[in-house]
């Protein structure tokens, strides 16, 4: 195993066990322990605000997602057999299809879906022939197309919605270091973000034909005007098809119109509400608010469209508790605006709800607690 | 004049700015430092984050250092959803190597303000070597003033669920600031004296009481022109004799 942090390394087994021997406790106990004694829910912001945001869950490996395998982890658990729990290793990117939890993971090279619908856990990206290299950014199309870009293999990796490879666009020569990939929900166009590198001046998004794979044109170019790029990283398609992409060698978001025309750009450097630092990835929200990741304030910050603030949600902890975070990266929002927040430092997903709806509603929820009456409900 | 990276070995000078500019900066971090102290020119590295094409001569050393030393950043915005207290600002990582000390709000070692953007995206990943060094681990040799438990040489704690395969070198400690400062001298370094050319470790709270740790920046200096910004280039075994004592 080429973990740098044996002690981490440890530490991630050690939770995975206590997760399990909770849950254990919990299935034994005599009353249905769920409604029993719930913590009081974290909310954001904080009061006296408006709450617009509850931590829901945290999502680490395949028991999160099957309820058949925890109690096979359980058993083997406790009589001491080795446990085959699936984890996250180096989680970077997250996409979000009705329910259906995508995650890109660096180190192990697959896809790992959370397929909360079908309650199962799989992987995408094993295909003999046609192999994950190292998957970065990922998105779908609402047909539930999954699109992966590979940054040693420099293609996009495109799979259909039962997770099986169709094909793949770019390659080598297109790409100079790829990052990451964004569809538009109608699964027409494809927008490629290229970091490029500190040595080259290949930093822009190309934009494909998703259907055709045909090159249709480029934004941008290395620099520090507006539609210049410096190491830019990631993309969104926001309200009006709007493009917003993260510029982070100069510590912006710049909007983009559906053709690539600069609109304008908003934050600059600092540790201040609004500024970036470390930014990683964007999100948008069903009401075309946009959301950005940033590695170093351990938070997202969430932007109208027009790029004002807000709220902020997450801290820096080097102690694993929802909301906290050492190195996010990968965001996403779902259908129903639950946001999905990835810590390539704590292996995990925190999920957060809008404070509009319950926990049993949008593609999740109705997964999760499904709408008949359960017989297991006594 | 093309600024690409050059593979030289460990020379190092002052930056062209007079050491005026570079306190300037340096208060503005918030960082003490030293007068003497010097770097290389990080402009010549694949630090240089701000060479926007081969022909760019980035003037303002300053310019590279915001990469990865934000600067607090003027008045943020008053989020609308949410009432904040003004001008405290996001707390980071350390990246200046005072984890703990007065006034270090940071959260997360060194280590950190590397992987951050070594996670494989815009700067190569470290995890996809065959070959990792732990970091975030505590420094097992011994250091002057600490009195040996259990006759295994190293603080008890320190060796809890870590099996000794190797043997370290002893660490030396200075009193900075009212802190423990720790380092592993290299061959030629001064006892009791902590020099440039020196591998930093770094200082957390423990039951023991204050104790080394290794992290990323032990080995490398961001600033280093050295090859992949190794501390130490040259000699038998490198930078690893340094710690390792076989
Ligand atoms: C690639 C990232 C990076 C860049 C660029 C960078 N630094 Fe640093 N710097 C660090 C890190 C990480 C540390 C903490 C590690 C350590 O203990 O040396 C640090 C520590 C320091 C320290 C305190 C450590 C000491 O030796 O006392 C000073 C002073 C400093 N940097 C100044 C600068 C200046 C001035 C610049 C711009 C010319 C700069 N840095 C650019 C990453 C960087
Ligand atoms: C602000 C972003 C940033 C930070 C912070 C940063 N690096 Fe880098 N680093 C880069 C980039 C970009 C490159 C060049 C990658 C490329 O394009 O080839 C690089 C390259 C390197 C290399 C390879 C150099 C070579 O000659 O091949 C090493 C080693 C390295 N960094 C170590 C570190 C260490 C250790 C730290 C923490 C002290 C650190 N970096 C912090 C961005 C960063
Ligand atoms: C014990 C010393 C040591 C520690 C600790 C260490 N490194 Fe290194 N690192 C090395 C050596 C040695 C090399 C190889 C240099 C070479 O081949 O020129 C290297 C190489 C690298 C490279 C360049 C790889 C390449 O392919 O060019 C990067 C990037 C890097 N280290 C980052 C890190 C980061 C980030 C950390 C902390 C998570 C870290 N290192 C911790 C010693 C160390
Ligand atoms: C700054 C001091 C330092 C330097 C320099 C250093 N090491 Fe280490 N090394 C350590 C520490 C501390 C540990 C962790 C000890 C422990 O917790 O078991 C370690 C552990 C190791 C391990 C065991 C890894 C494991 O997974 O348990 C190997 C192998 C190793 N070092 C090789 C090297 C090599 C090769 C080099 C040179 C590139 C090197 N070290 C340089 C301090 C150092």
């Amino acid at each position: 195993m080429n973990s740098i942090i044996p002690g981490t390394m440890m530490a991630g087994v050690r939770a995975l066990a206590a997760a399990l021997l909770a849950a254990g406790l919990a299935a034994c106990g005599p009353t249905t322990p769920e409604r029993a004694e719930k913590p009081a829910p974290l909310v954001f912001p904080s009061p006296p605000d408006e709450p617009r945001f509850v931590y829901e869950r945290t999502l680490r490996s395949s028991i999160d997602v099957d309820p058949l395998s925890k109690e096979s982890e359980l058993r083997l658990m406790l009589t001491g057999e080795a446990t085959t729990a699936e984890g996250l290793v180096k989680p970077y990117a997250v996409a979000v299809h009705q329910g259906k939890v995508y995650v890109s993971d660096t180190v192990d090279r697959f896809v790992k879906v959370f397929d909360f619908p079908n309650r199962k856990y799989y992987k995408i990206g094993d295909d003999d022939r046609e192999p994950l290299a190292k998957p970065l950014g990922i998105d779908v199309d609402s047909a539930g197309n999954l699109y992966v870009a590979d940054a040693t293999r420099k293609y996009v990796m495109v799979y259909d919605a039962s997770g099986k490879f169709a094909r793949k666009i770019g390659g080598p020569k297109s790409f100079e270091r790829l990052s990451s990939v964004t569809v538009d929900p109608e699964g027409n166009r494809l927008y490629v973000v290229d970091i490029g590198g500190v040595t080259s001046d290949q930093h822009q998004v190309q934009v494909f034909d998703a259907k055709s794979g045909n090159h249709l044109f480029n934004i941008g170019k290395r620099g520090g005007e507006l539609g210049e790029f410096n190491l830019p990283r990631d993309l969104a398609v926001g309200k009006e098809g709007r493009l917003y992409v993260v510029d982070g060698g100069n510590f912006r978001v710049q909007v983009f119109d559906h053709d690539g025309k600069p609109i304008k750009a908003f934050g600059k450097v600092g540790k201040q509400p609004g500024q970036f630092s470390r930014p990683k990835e964007i999100a948008t929200d069903p009401q075309g608010n946009v959301y950005v990741a940033d590695a170093a304030f351990g938070n997202f910050q969430i932007f109208d469209p027009e790029g004002e603030l807000l709220m902020f949600i997450g801290d820096r902890s080097e102690r694993e508790a929802p909301a906290k975070y050492l190195l996010p990266a990968g965001i996403a929002v779902d259908e129903d605006g639950r946001v999905y927040f990835v810590d390539q430092w704590f292996r995990r997903v925190d999920v957060f709800r809008p404070a509009a709806i319950k926990e049993n509603e949008g593609y999740l929820g109705r997964a999760i607690y499904p709408p008949e009456p359960k017989a297991e409900k006594k | 004049m093309r600024i690409m990276v050059k593979r030289i070995a460990a020379t190092r000078w002052k930056f062209p700015g007079s050491m005026g500019a570079i306190s300037v900066l340096l208060g503005a971090l918030g960082i003490f430092v030293a007068s003497g102290s010097s770097y290389s020119d990080i402009r010549n590295t694949k630090h240089n984050l701000a060479q926007m094409h081969p022909e760019m001569v980035v003037k303002d050393e300053k310019d590279i250092c915001i990469f990865c030393h934000t600067p607090e950043g003027a008045a943020g915005q008053a989020p609308g959803w949410a009432r904040v207290s003004a001008g405290a600002g996001f707390v980071q990582y350390d990246d200046i190597g005072r984890l703990g000390r007065a006034g270090s709000r940071a959260v997360g070692s060194t280590s950190m303000a590397c992987l951050s953007c070594h996670d494989s995206t815009q700067a190569i990943g470290v995890m996809t070597f065959s070959y990792d060094h732990p970091v975030g681990v505590p420094y097992p040799g011994t250091f002057p003033g600490y009195a040996p438990m259990s006759g295994s040489g190293a603080p008890a704690s320190l060796t809890v669920g870590v099996p000794r395969r190797f043997d370290f070198r002893p660490a030396q400690v200075a009193t900075v600031d009212n802190r423990k400062v720790f380092w592993v001298p290299t061959p030629g370094g001064a006892v009791g004296t902590r020099l440039r050319s020196d591998l930093p470790l770094y200082t957390r709270e423990s039951p023991d009481g204050e104790i080394p740790y290794i992290e990323c920046t032990s080995c490398h200096d961001p600033h280093a022109e050295t090859r992949t910004f190794l501390r130490v280039v040259e000699g038998g075994g490198g930078i690893c004799l340094a710690c390792h004592d076989k």
